[in-house]
């Protein structure tokens, strides 16, 4: 490296670092002033530079360091003790204001003194300390627990701050081996010159990649109660429910749910899973008959469902204002029958906003279902629903709670009252010996969360004829409800059962025991904090609810257009962000054609002539020939061998022509200019197909590559 | 015009939903009063919000949103209309009083002020108003402007028992014990049958007693209050009398009869630290998190705490819920090197989460004491809380605050001892504040003392005196041993066949949690850990006094004593109540 390129490493170290710091910031902003913490940064690694420069071991160094560090605070005590002698004075503060700034501070300091100290004794850790700052990035994100946005107000952000300290590492890579990478050429070795970046880029942008996505996953696994995962930035429902040996639940806002009349339990479904096997467990596989097992996405216009039409059962408006959740998935009661969704306003806390419209049955309809003929089902949907894997012992355990009941209603009371009673609530199931969860719950464990239940109760029924379906979603709790509102939190995820009992349709039945298993303690959300829930009821409030398919009031679109259109974007973005990193680079490669062609076909045939002779030389770089400042075009042209030497040299005459010749026609223009083709068309036919590939999509890859590889 | 597109979007919008419908005003009212009653909020919302644009004009409309809005707690929106009817109506009470309340409701207390001085202004002579306003002194901590204004009411109203009895609180406040138990106890005279009222009374007198040390008359308070009207409040107090007492199963009952009815978290915070200072720590982080699951903070309204104080005590309680944790770390069992790496590893993280919430702690209490503004006892008190760590700087508060209190009371004598004693980290003060607490009311005082004096004389070679005093704390609270880094000082006693290597095993387990054991006497020792192992395997185990009384006994079969977690469970049995 040579001096300017390590002053330049050096400068993007130092902001590397001071990213991370700033990253980490929000974790202890409470007690840090930033100025200190810049303070603190520049004075460890200035010191790592100081010690550098003095020499002396490293272990001295750090005994150094320690030492100042214990010095400033010594000190600062002492000039506070002398400032603090006398009566009350302001100065009294300065003891906890420094101790609350100092302490907090040590770990960034220790860290950013270590990695300076290393990377300026060792510079071949430089690279390596690429790696340190992607884990350390990697572990102050990984404390968001999901991605809620602690450190930004929005994964955007992050996103756009995690590809700034890739681009600066990345440069940082660059710098640092291109030296490396040219002497290598020049032995012949150009397949460094990509390897050396790929051989760390690719670890670091995967291992992170991985690190985050692990993480995220891990959290929104356990944030759903097992039930949710993480989609792209978004939390959605999983299509396949497995029984988990252990999970843990957050707090965090999902959704607001709106609903008018007196408040009660609701349970909202998102997914209904009749597909069962025992390796995989339930999943989402509705039958081609079955209509209303298919949730389509709510999309940018009204939405129309079919009606069943059953009896006792009334329309029931409901509003969903989603916070933390794919907007596009659709929640609902009962049987939708049409989703309006409605546009967001400007500065919204919310992702997407709906109504659904659905039929529920009745309180009275739930009363005569019981008094229902038992159901009655094309046999293949037959076959579908009653489908419990012939599990014996299931079948025995199901005839033995509902023994003595009759009808599927019965049945189905009997078993979800035997499951309520008989079992506890539990987030640790714990694990099973014989690898059958299901089995390690209903015979040995007997404790379970709400999916074991669920399961549980379908395959009971199923093993006693009676057709039904594990659903999934969230349940709301009445004693939450403030002005029509209900609060949603990830912890309110849930699973239940649906029973077919004939002309009603489907029925909720809900098997979760509501006793906690002896010894565990768990808390339920207790609502929304009340500051929290009057926020986003006033925001509610205070802006009218438009669909989407109406245009906005033109006065309302002209307020705050610049933000709105930045706001708009983001959001877009963050949703289209692969697909518009595609675009935009065949945009940049669209634009490069074009300036190309518009080079050697537009101007003057001396103009063109010139322009096709700097594509050659672009070209040459390409393989290895660079012109030196000062080479004549036939000197250049020389410096070619093998098929291509002689029309490299007629290209060298031409622009020399265009260049000096009194008159130079269109004609002759033109047939330089079809020379100058075939001398590409050569060219390119002289690279393997990999490199030809790979030059659609980055159009300066050394050319020579394949070439040279055989050769060696 | 915009608003009107808006609206007519919105409308339309509606229209879509259900039938447009075609209703005048009242119509509108009155389908929102039935909403009302149907509890259908929303319905409520949108028939006021329709009749209000039907005539902008009618206060009507805007009144019903705002008790709509208190009537949910959403006070943010409650007052938005109240400022409406302020606006449209300056000199009226009732939108001036209304807003001042939900400023009061928001924990916005000086705008509350404010809006009550304005209201005050207007209506000089309206005794709700000025007892609210100066209630909102209290909160504020400017207790000289409530006392000139309650007096300066009285003068110009005549004598009333709310005035009183808001007077006592104030001069209670100010540090006046004489002036503040006369105003109670005028107060109780003029309530004449009102039962609730003088209840009330003994409850606030039974506070400041305590508040004077005067811990009989405190009792005898309390108990007026609760033969009169059985609720929280007299619960509490006594429970919290009981908690100074250290008698922790009188507190408990106490303070769970107190959190029946307690619409505050009082109850459940007191029950924390009583959980707390005995070594339950388990229960007191679940009910912990139940007081930080409650998120309404309105009630602070009609109690002399704010949001800031709250969030200080609440920081005070994990602070020491997580110093606890870490001193509890080093009683776990660590017969490998490996275990002491993890156990520093598991301190660590427990004490850097205690030094977050203390720090936290610190600087509230700070922000708390600046905010005051006025010099007094609270302000000088806070400022040393909040230097505490720091003597250099809190000496000085320190010595304010002891010489205000002790010229209204020697009986905080003992109290201030043990504060600089703490400070100063000096034994000889620490050992003349354990004489001079009063036995049993400041038992819990005592505690405290024992906890910081134990240590210091174990840093500096007064091992048997150290001894004699973890035998005293023991008798009070033996939960209060581990939390502070201490252990029962015993003797064991191993009988039988296996004895031993039975003694050898509880020796070595001893040694590797840090537990103070001998096999031989020792001067200070007062108990002893008698064990009869028997051929069989099982064992009968005692842990005896000084006179021999048994403080507890128990058989363990083989099974029982073979299993891992056993001698442990032993030991933290000892450091429980029996």
């Amino acid at each position: 490296m040579n001096p300017g390129t390590a002053k330049m490493v050096q400068i993007l170290r130092l902001g590397s670092i001071l990213f991370l710091w700033l990253n980490a910031y929000a974790y202890f902003s409470r007690f840090v002033d930033p100025v200190f913490l810049a303070g603190a940064l520049v004075l460890s690694m200035g010191l790592a530079a100081l010690l550098r420069l003095w020499g002396g071991r490293l272990i001295w160094q750090w005994v150094i360091f320690a030492g100042v560090l214990a010095g400033i605070r010594f000190l600062a005590q002492g000039i506070f003790s002398l400032l603090a002698q006398g009566g009350p004075s302001p100065a009294d503060g300065l003891f906890l204001w420094f101790d609350r700034n100092y302490f907090p501070l040590l770990i960034p300091m220790g860290v950013s003194f270590a990695l300076t100290t290393w990377a300026l004794r060792f510079p071949g850790f430089i690279p390596w300390e690429r790696l340190v700052n992607a884990l350390l990035l990697a572990l102050i994100f990984s404390f968001q627990a999901g991605y809620k946005g602690q450190v930004y107000p929005h994964p955007i952000w992050q996103g756009l701050a995690v590809a700034l300290f890739l681009f600066v590492e990345l440069w940082m890579l660059f710098l640092i081996f291109r030296p490396a990478v040219k002497a290598r050429v020049q032995k012949a070795n150009p397949w460094t010159r990509i390897l050396f970046p790929i051989l760390f880029l690719i670890p670091l942008v995967l291992g992170l990649a991985w690190f985050l996505l692990l993480k995220y996953e891990e959290a929104g696994t356990a944030g759903g109660g097992g039930l949710m995962r993480p989609e792209l930035f978004r939390f959605d429902f999983s299509q396949f429910v497995k029984l988990e040996s252990e999970i843990s639940m957050n707090e965090d806002l999902v959704l607001l749910y709106r609903e008018q009349g007196p408040r009660q339990k609701r349970y909202l479904r998102r997914y209904l899973l009749s597909g069962y096997s025992q390796e995989k467990g339930f999943f989402v596989d509705p039958p081609a008959q079955v209509q209303d097992e298919t949730i389509p996405p709510v999309g940018q216009i009204r939405l129309k469902l079919p009606d069943p039409e059953l009896p006792d059962h009334k329309p029931v408006v409901q509003e969903y204002y989603i916070v933390n959740f794919d907007p596009t998935s659709l929640v609902a009661l009962g049987y939708p029958v049409e989703v309006v969704p409605f546009q967001k306003w400007d500065k919204s806390s919310f992702v997407g906003l709906y109504q659904v419209t659905s039929k529920v049955l009745t309180p009275a309809g739930l009363r005569n279902a019981a008094a229902d003929p038992p159901p009655v089902l094309s046999p293949e949907v037959q076959a579908h629903y009653l489908n419990y894997g012939q599990d014996e012992k299931i079948r025995d355990l199901a005839n033995t709670a509902a023994a003595g009941a009759r009808t599927p209603w019965a049945q189905a009371m009997a078993v979800q009252n035997y499951l309520q009673t008989q079992y506890t609530y539990s987030l640790k199931p714990g694990v099973s010996d014989t690898g059958n969860q299901l089995h390690h719950f209903l015979f040995n464990s007997k404790k379970g969360y709400c999916s074991y239940f669920a399961f549980s109760m379908v395959l009971m029924l199923r093993s006693l004829g009676v057709p039904s379906r594990v659903a999934v979603g969230f349940f709301t709790q009445e004693e939450e409800e403030l002005m029509n509102f209900y609060p949603v939190r990830a912890n309110q995820a849930h699973a239940w059962v649906e029973v077919f009992l004939g002309p009603r349709g489907w029925v909720n039945f809900d098997p979760t025991s509501p006793n906690l298993a002896p010894g565990e303690e768990f808390h339920f959300s207790q609502g929304l904090p009340l500051d929290e829930f009057t926020k986003y009821i006033t925001e509610i409030l205070k802006n009218t609810l438009l669909e989407k398919n109406e245009p906005s009031p033109e006065d309302k679109s002209q307020e705050n257009s610049w933000e709105k259109f930045v706001q708009a974007s983001l959001g877009h973005l963050g949703m289209w962000w692969p697909w518009y990193l595609l675009g935009f680079w065949a945009g940049v490669l669209g634009l490069r054609a074009g300036i190309r062609w518009a080079g050697v076909n537009l101007g003057s045939p001396r103009g063109r002539v010139n322009r096709a002779w700097n594509q050659f030389e672009a070209l040459g770089r390409r393989w290895g020939h660079k012109k030196p400042a000062g080479m004549t075009a036939l000197d250049y042209a020389a410096l070619w061998t093998g098929p291509a030497a002689e029309k490299a040299l007629r290209q060298a005459q031409w622009v020399n022509g265009a260049r000096y010749a009194a008159d130079f026609s269109l004609v002759q223009a033109q047939q330089a200019l079809k020379d100058h083709r075939d001398l590409q068309k050569f060219l390119g036919s002289q690279q393997p197909w990999v490199i030809r590939g790979l030059s659609l999509l980055w159009p300066w890859i050394p050319a020579d590559l394949g070439r040279r590889r055989r050769k060696s | 015009m915009k608003r009107l597109l808006w609206l007519a979007a919105f409308w339309g919008l509606l229209g879509s939903l259900g039938a447009q419908e075609t209703l005048n005003y009242d119509q509108w009212m009155t389908r929102g009063r039935r909403a009302l009653l149907a509890e259908n909020y929303q319905g409520a919302l949108e028939a006021f919000t329709q009749a209000r644009k039907l005539d902008q004009n009618a206060d009507e409309p805007v009144e019903s949103l705002a008790q709509l809005y208190t009537s949910k707690k959403l006070y943010s929106l409650a007052l938005e209309e109240y400022k409406i009817l302020h606006e449209r109506h300056p000199v009226d009470r009732e939108p001036l009083v209304k807003l001042a309340e939900t400023y009061g409701l928001l924990n916005q207390n000086l705008a509350s002020i404010r809006y009550f001085e304005k209201a005050l202004g207007f209506f000089p002579r309206d005794l709700e108003i000025i007892l609210a306003l100066s209630w909102m002194y209290l909160k504020e901590e400017q207790i000289q402007r409530g006392i000139d204004l309650l007096e300066g009411k009285r003068r110009e109203l005549g004598e009333d028992k709310s005035l009183a009895m808001y007077l006592a609180i104030l001069y209670s406040e100010d540090y006046n014990y004489d002036k503040s138990r006369a105003e109670y106890l005028k107060s109780i005279a003029q309530a004449g049958g009102d039962r609730g009222f003088t209840a009330l009374c003994y409850y606030n007198l039974s506070l400041l007693e305590v508040a004077f040390y005067r811990f009989d008359r405190a009792f005898e308070a309390v108990e007026q209050n609760l033969a009169l009207d059985n609720r929280a409040g007299g619960h509490l107090v006594l429970g919290e009398l009981y908690q100074n007492r250290q008698d922790f199963r009188k507190s408990r009952e106490e303070l769970e009869k107190a959190d029946k009815t307690d619409d505050t978290p009082y109850s459940k915070f007191d029950l924390v630290q009583i959980y707390l200072q005995f070594g339950y720590l388990a229960q007191a982080r679940s009910l912990l998190q139940t007081i930080e699951e409650k998120k309404d903070d309105s009630w602070m309204y009609n109690y002399g705490i704010t949001k800031k104080k709250f969030d200080r005590d609440l920081n005070e309680i994990w602070m020491k819920v997580y110093y606890y944790e870490a001193a509890l770390v080093d009683f776990d069992p660590k017969p490998w090197f490996w275990d002491h790496i993890l156990a520093f590893f598991r301190k660590l993280y427990f004490w850097i989460q205690g030094w977050f919430h203390e720090m936290t702690l610190r600087q509230l209490t700070l922000e708390i004491a600046r905010e005051s503004g006025a010099q007094g006892f609270k302000t000088w008190l806070n400022y040393y809380k909040a230097y505490e760590n720091y003597p250099q700087a809190a000496a000085k508060y320190l010595e304010m605050a002891r010489a205000y209190e002790l010229a209204r009371t020697s009986r905080a004598r003992g109290s201030w001892l043990m504060e600089e004693g703490k400070l100063r980290k000096d034994k000889t003060l620490l050992l003349q504040a354990l004489e001079a607490f009063q036995v049993p009311d400041e038992n819990e005082q005592i505690v405290q003392t024992l906890q910081v004096l134990i240590p210091l004389l174990k840093t500096s070679d007064q091992e048997v005196l150290a001894r004699e005093l973890t035998n005293r704390l023991y008798k009070l609270n033996p939960g209060a041993l581990r939390t502070a880094g201490l252990s029962l000082p015993l003797q064991l006693n191993v009988y039988g066949p296996l004895g031993p290597q039975v003694q050898a095993k509880i020796l070595e387990f001893a040694g590797w949690c840090g537990y103070s054991v001998s096999a031989g006497s020792r001067p200070g020792v007062e108990y002893s850990l008698n064990v009869q192992a028997a051929e069989d395997g099982s064992w009968r185990f005692s842990l005896k006094d000084a006179q021999g009384l048994s403080v507890f006994s128990d058989f363990a079969p083989k099974k029982a004593a073979a299993e891992e977690g056993f001698l442990r469970g032993i030991f933290d049995r000892i450091h429980r109540l029996p």
